[in-house]
């Protein structure tokens, strides 16, 4: 059995969780290591990973490069922080989307020999991040606070 | 893309984030807006037009004033986009179940 969660915790990030039936060793490697990254993180129907280039250390840089028959797309990753069999940060950079850039986290927990995946996706550049960090903003923030599960429904029933 | 390149570059902001939370609630003019978030008239315009210009939120006239309200379309871009993006998530990770699986099991058969 495993469990799948889609959620979108605050309207500018998403995160995913997934249970896997495999240690985590085994999990981090087919996250680490591009000749299992190429076998699964392929994307949408009809896509290949064809160049998937990885640094695992802080500050190195990752390449990834997705193609159909009739598209490609890159995406450069920068690690921020790697703790091994247990998380990695980086923000991510597609080509041609500098608007898109994002802060990923992955995070790796066993139980019984079960591994969970929690990966968080944030579209929050830094400019956005020192503006939350003021003084008496999270109070500000909380009282008004929405996520995106509790507006997207409202408005796909509406039209 | 475009659109939903606004859309996403929009919500990233915390200030705008909060109006278009407030917005939820019903619609608001520019100085009602200035008085919930206590920031300046400017500052609250300069917010809107970005809202405005993602498609998240749209401004109509009532006597002298011009309110602001959510718009459906822009959010409905944002939920076609994140509907995709969760099913390439669920298509990668059962790719990756049986990846893992083989990787246990080199010699087991593998499933269908």
């Amino acid at each position: 059995m495993t469990t799948f969660e889609f959620t979108t915790p605050t309207p500018a990030s998403i995160r995913v969780v997934r249970t896997f039936d495999a240690p985590v060793a085994l999990v981090w490697r087919a996250y680490t290591e591009p000749e299992l990254i190429k076998q699964w993180m392929t994307g949408p129907p009809d896509h290949s990973l064809p160049v998937c280039e990885v640094d695992l250390r802080v500050g190195g840089k990752s390449r990834y490069v997705w193609k159909n028959p009739q598209f490609e797309m890159g995406m450069t990753a920068e690690i921020k922080e790697v703790v091994e069999h247990e998380r990695i940060v980086q923000t991510e950079l597609f080509d041609g989307w500098p608007e898109g850039v994002s802060t990923v986290t992955c995070q790796f927990a066993e139980t019984d020999g079960r591994t969970t995946v929690t990966v968080d996706i944030e579209y929050l550049n830094q400019e956005a991040r020192d503006v939350a960090m003021q003084p008496g903003f999270k109070e500000g923030y909380e009282a008004s606070y929405i996520t995106l599960d509790k507006l997207l429904p409202k408005f796909a029933s509406r039209s | 893309m475009k659109t939903l390149d606004q859309t996403l570059t929009a919500l990233a902001d915390p200030t705008r984030r909060r109006i278009v939370g407030r917005l939820a609630q019903g619609t608001a003019t520019v100085s009602e807006l200035v008085q919930c978030f206590d920031l300046t008239q400017p500052t609250i315009s300069s917010h809107l037009k970005t809202l405005e210009r993602s498609g998240l939120i749209s401004r109509f006239r009532v006597a002298q004033t011009r309110p602001c309200k959510l718009e459906p379309a822009g959010l409905k871009a944002l939920g076609a986009w994140l509907g995709q993006l969760r099913s390439v998530y669920e298509d990668n990770y059962s790719r990756l179940d049986d990846l893992l699986q083989n990787l246990q099991d080199p010699d087991g058969e593998t499933k269908p």
